[in-house]
């Protein structure tokens, strides 16, 4: 990267990619990379100041609150889903320190929440879980007047509005993603592109080879999708149906676990049920990567921005979802995580590289045969009993 | 590691002449003295099998630390990047912070409160003795699990309960009773105790209790004896306790898990790199403190050699 | 002990407040951290799971009537802990034996030392490491040079096995270690002198007198295994699957509190049955093999 400002020296495309995804990578050095040569030099030179990619420029209003915002603020969120770089500019413009609590999956979250008295502020839960947290007040009611910087036409409305959280009155989407294949082409020969491939395929030809994500909703989801029913049954003689497919298939698989990323990197698993953000990163090190959606359905989801009904710091805890939900915080934010934005201005605002990535941002018709996972399949006793019996069978 | 001093062949304890019993007895002799001795290499080449076991994975995070490349696939070369990276990673150095103060502070608790409670506990009357010693030992089987996500139910009712009422006596500014680095202490110091006390009273059953009953009817006050008396013999079982209280506390995943809060501890910052694709630094954490291990117990047995040489009466060879 | 002494030792005011005084932390904190924690978790065992996840008040004991669905759980748990434990036995026993009886002087030191230190690194990491050599990029990789293709070490109770033997194995050492050490080696050296072989020996002479410290690391290494969870979600990938995380997993995913409370009460309670009875047990056998040997 060292001669990233030598215009000679041509990069190959996937070089390219590669860096331009890398996080620290300024706009000024890509644009001279990319063999633009002294012209985008020239160019990069003569944009704006705050034309160093998209560091965060516009400083958060204090939300109305005329009090100190106080010196820390909790957040409770995903593994590797915030910019360093965008939360220490908050840090810098207001003082507020951000203690980053990494869980890996919603369910964690609900547990400290529900335990009460967690001390956690912001918390960014998934969309299925929204409606009984807010039946059992364990988020409170968004103060738009403390969001002056919403502007809710910047918005994908496809995002907007959902069912899961109507008019948005407790939550503003961060990144949404879907539930997909994630598999190593040098191994997996054949593409496996539905989920009914996945699950025969897992059983035979990749004996060993294959696994699965610990999370109900996703792989209990696909199976039954697999099967031929909605990813959100809580039919039991369906669930049955799906609770024997994986029982039999348990000994095979290489493991049922969340952390797809060191196996997949590593080949002791070959194909994966996986998350948008976790295809894209193993892609980023691995050129035989892919990570597809299925074609016979499955999982969209989005993560959304709450405030905790006990929050010791409400009002920073404004101040920062005023502040990472602006575009040019939104885009920072999505070029390192890699998960797609709900925001369109943001999206407008990445780097082409990131912006015009299939995987990243897929085409509206792959998305047409998704669905969102429901609150009802959620904290349903029975899927979440059918998907424990599976774990504890032998 | 001389074979055994009596050699085949030299006179016989039950007073017959050697030339009796005839060569035999020397052969079964020499027999006996070979299978001893391969027995004794058997030991030995076991024995360093076992280290070895012991050390493989070690070495092989010590030697990750100094690898230049990230992925456990390339080993390119020597590196230090990952310590200068591991110093500077915020996160890293809070949870640092962190475990180093709940162990700290678990280890002195444990100590003090499991030997206290261990010298009184001969004294107790039979039923109430019988109670401490029920409780120390449910302490020590109840499994980590099953304390850390009781004692986090437990405590958030305890604060539901509290925190209004603190809020009524002192107003606005009352302090908020929250999940954090005490509720660890407050666990951890729970096992750790009984584990003190386990240890002192075992030794205490070992010690000269003459000394102890020559210093009473000396007529010393019972905190002379204490401190001249049973503190010195007690002290290996005493500082063994807290240098497990300490490093129980500094391991711990998961009652931390349960019962932290917001504090991150470094078990649970490395349990979450580990999910997510060891970060190499971890590596760097693990042989600095490997190190400082290591020169803690090369520092300690160079005293205790050091007090030996010096001391010499009562102490243990 | 002259009875003199003791009766003014008794006769001493205020001793007996003294002594409550020293105890009086100790057992606030029991009480504190340890019996109303497990009250209330007895107090959730018989109620109900509420709508969103959580407890809702209730009596009732159809919680640990569902208990049976973790059966295997169960079985594996105690499987798995019996059976490493006694491994764990088996490979420390000749190295402890090794250490106290064949060593000698300052040599002993380092290497009691040298068993110790692994156990100095953090657990976490250790286990990662062994996760890094069963993957496909250690052991298997140098079994495929060989001609041993596609084995699979990692996510496996054999990996499982391999993790928990490694980890607790130091705990097992160190009490039998403590407890040769104290070996008279002229009993050894006068048992050979009467003909008894080397196996003789040490079945009459070192067995009963390691006996304390074998005990010990049994149960110094079975209750740890037991509660364990990390190492079944690390090496064994999510299929072998433990108590613990049957446990966690019921408070975490499910969110159905009052039947993980209602585990959790009975595996308490299993546990100290357990060990109780096995600790009386064992002092029994201990106490009758002593008496009938020759010491």
């Amino acid at each position: 990267m060292t001669n990233g400002r030598d215009p000679a020296r041509r990069r190959d495309p996937a070089e390219i990619t590669r860096l331009a995804i890398e996080r620290r990578m300024s706009r000024r050095t890509f644009l001279a990379g990319t063999g633009a040569g002294i012209g985008a030099l020239a160019l990069a030179a003569c944009a704006p100041s705050s034309g160093a990619s998209n560091a965060p420029s516009a400083a958060p209003s204090s939300g109305g609150a005329t009090g100190n915002l106080g010196d820390t603020l909790n957040l409770a969120t995903w593994p590797n889903y915030h910019s360093q770089e965008v939360l220490d500019a908050f840090t810098s413009l207001t003082g507020v320190a951000i203690n980053v609590g990494v869980y890996g999956s919603t369910e964690e979250m609900e547990a400290k929440i529900r335990a009460g008295n967690s001390g956690i502020d912001v918390v960014v839960p998934s969309n299925y879980a929204i409606e009984g947290w807010v039946a059992d007040g364990l988020i409170e009611e968004l103060d738009y007047g403390k969001l002056p910087s919403f502007v809710k036409a910047d918005w994908n409305a496809r995002f907007m509005d959902q069912a899961f959280d109507k008019g948005n009155t407790v939550s503003i989407p961060k990144n949404w993603g879907t539930t997909g294949i994630a598999y190593r082409s040098s191994k997996v020969t054949e593409p496996v592109t539905t989920w009914k491939q996945f699950f025969d395929a897992a059983g035979t030809t990749y004996d060993g080879k294959a696994m699965i994500v610990d999370h109900q909703i996703s792989s209990f989801g696909s199976a039954a999708v697999a099967m031929g029913y909605s990813l959100n049954t809580i039919d039991p003689t369906e669930m049955a149906a799906v609770e024997a497919m994986l029982t039999a298939l348990k000994p095979k698989l290489f493991a049922i676990s969340s952390d797809v990323q060191p196996p997949l990197r590593a080949l002791d698993t070959w194909l994966s049920i996986a998350w948008t953000g976790d295809g894209v990163q193993v892609g980023r090190d691995n050129e035989d990567a892919r990570y597809v959606v299925a074609e016979d359905g499955g999982e969209l989801w989005i993560d959304s921005y709450t405030v905790a009904a006990d929050a010791p710091h409400r009002d920073a805890a404004y101040a920062f979802i005023d502040y990472i939900t602006q575009p040019e915080q939104a885009a920072a934010e999505t070029e390192y995580c890699l998960f797609p934005h709900a925001n369109d201005k943001a999206t407008a605002l990445l780097i082409d590289e990131v912006k015009n990535n299939p995987v990243i941002y897929p085409s509206a018709d792959s998305l047409v045969a998704l669905e969102y996972a429901v609150n009802a399949t959620y904290n349903s006793p029975e899927r979440a009993e059918a998907w424990a019996r599976i774990k504890a069978s032998a | 590691m001389a074979s055994p001093a009596h050699a085949s062949g030299g006179p016989r304890r039950d007073g017959l002449p050697a030339s009796e019993t005839g060569g035999t007895d020397i052969r079964a002799g020499r027999r006996a003295a070979r299978l001893e001795r391969i027995g004794e290499r058997t030991a030995w080449i076991y024995t360093g099998l076992v280290f070895g076991f012991l050390f493989l994975p070690i070495l092989i995070v010590v030697i990750y630390s100094f690898n230049a490349g990230r992925h456990v696939t390339e080993l390119t070369g020597f590196s230090t990047q990952w310590y200068t990276i591991a110093w500077s990673d915020r996160f890293l150095m809070n949870a640092l912070r962190n475990s180093l103060t709940i162990a700290t502070t678990t280890a002195v608790l444990a100590t003090v409160m499991g030997t206290a409670s261990a010298l009184a506990m001969d004294r107790l009357s039979p039923r109430l003795r019988w109670l401490m010693e029920l409780l120390t030992y449910v302490a020590i089987i109840v499994p980590g699990i099953v304390i850390g996500i009781a004692t986090l139910i437990f405590l958030v009712t305890a604060f539901d309960w509290l925190n209004p009422w603190l809020a009524y006596l002192a107003g606005v500014d009352a302090p908020h009773l929250g999940l954090g680095a005490a509720s660890v202490v407050a666990a951890h110091t729970l096992f750790t105790m009984a584990i003190v006390n386990v240890l002192v009273r075992t030794r205490m059953r070992g010690m000269d209790r003459n000394l102890v009953e020559a210093s009473e009817d000396l007529f010393a006050t019972p905190w002379r004896t204490f401190v001249q008396v049973t503190f010195p013999q007690l002290l290996p079982a005493i500082m063994a306790g807290a240098l497990l209280a300490f490093t129980f506390s500094f391991d711990d995943f998961i009652i931390a898990f349960f019962t932290s809060g917001q504090d991150q501890t470094v078990p649970i910052y490395l349990f979450a790199s580990i999910r997510r694709g060891v970060n190499p630094s971890v590596n760097a954490i693990a042989t600095v403190l490997l190190g400082v291990t290591i020169m803690a117990i090369v520092l300690a047995g160079l005293v205790y050699r050091r007090g030996q040489r010096r001391g010499g009466a009562g102490a243990q060879g | 002990m002259p009875r003199t002494s003791r009766v003014a030792q008794n006769d001493r005011p205020g001793r007996g407040s003294r002594a409550a005084l020293l105890v009086l932390p100790a057992t606030l904190w029991y009480v504190g951290f340890l019996v109303a924690p497990l009250i209330v978790l007895a107090i959730m065992s018989v109620g109900v799971r509420s709508p969103n996840g959580g407890y809702q008040p209730a009596l009732t004991l159809e919680q640990f009537a569902n208990l049976t669905t973790r059966i295997t759980p169960l079985t594996n748990t105690l499987g798995l802990a019996a059976l490493n434990t006694f491994i764990c036995l088996l490979v420390a026993f000749p190295v402890a034996y090794t250490l106290a009886l064949k060593v000698r002087g300052n040599w002993k030191l380092v290497l009691v030392a040298l068993v110790v230190i692994p156990f100095w690194t953090s657990f976490l990491i250790r286990t990662y490491a062994w996760m890094t050599l069963l993957g496909a990029n250690g052991v298997p990789r140098i079994l495929g040079w060989v001609g041993f293709e596609d084995v699979q070490l990692l996510n496996t109770p054999f990996a499982v096995s391999l993790g928990i033997v490694y980890n607790y194995l130091p705990l097992m050492v160190l009490p039998i270690f403590v407890s040769l050490e104290r070996l008279d080696r002229s009993f050894m050296e006068a048992s050979r002198d009467l003909g008894a072989g080397p196996v003789a020996t040490i079945r009459q002479i070192v067995l009963p007198l390691a006996a304390p410290g074998i005990l010990s690391g049994i149960v110094l290494v079975f209750i740890p295994i037991m509660g364990e969870y990390l190492i079944p979600i690390l090496l064994g990938g999510g299929k072998t699957y433990f108590l613990g995380n049957a446990l966690a997993d019921l408070f975490l995913q499910s969110r159905n509190w009052p039947f993980g409370s209602a585990l959790a009460t009975l595996f308490v309670i299993g546990m100290v049955v357990l060990v109780a009875g096995y600790l009386a047990l064992s002092r029994r056998l201990v106490r009758a093999g002593r008496e009938s040997s020759l010491l």
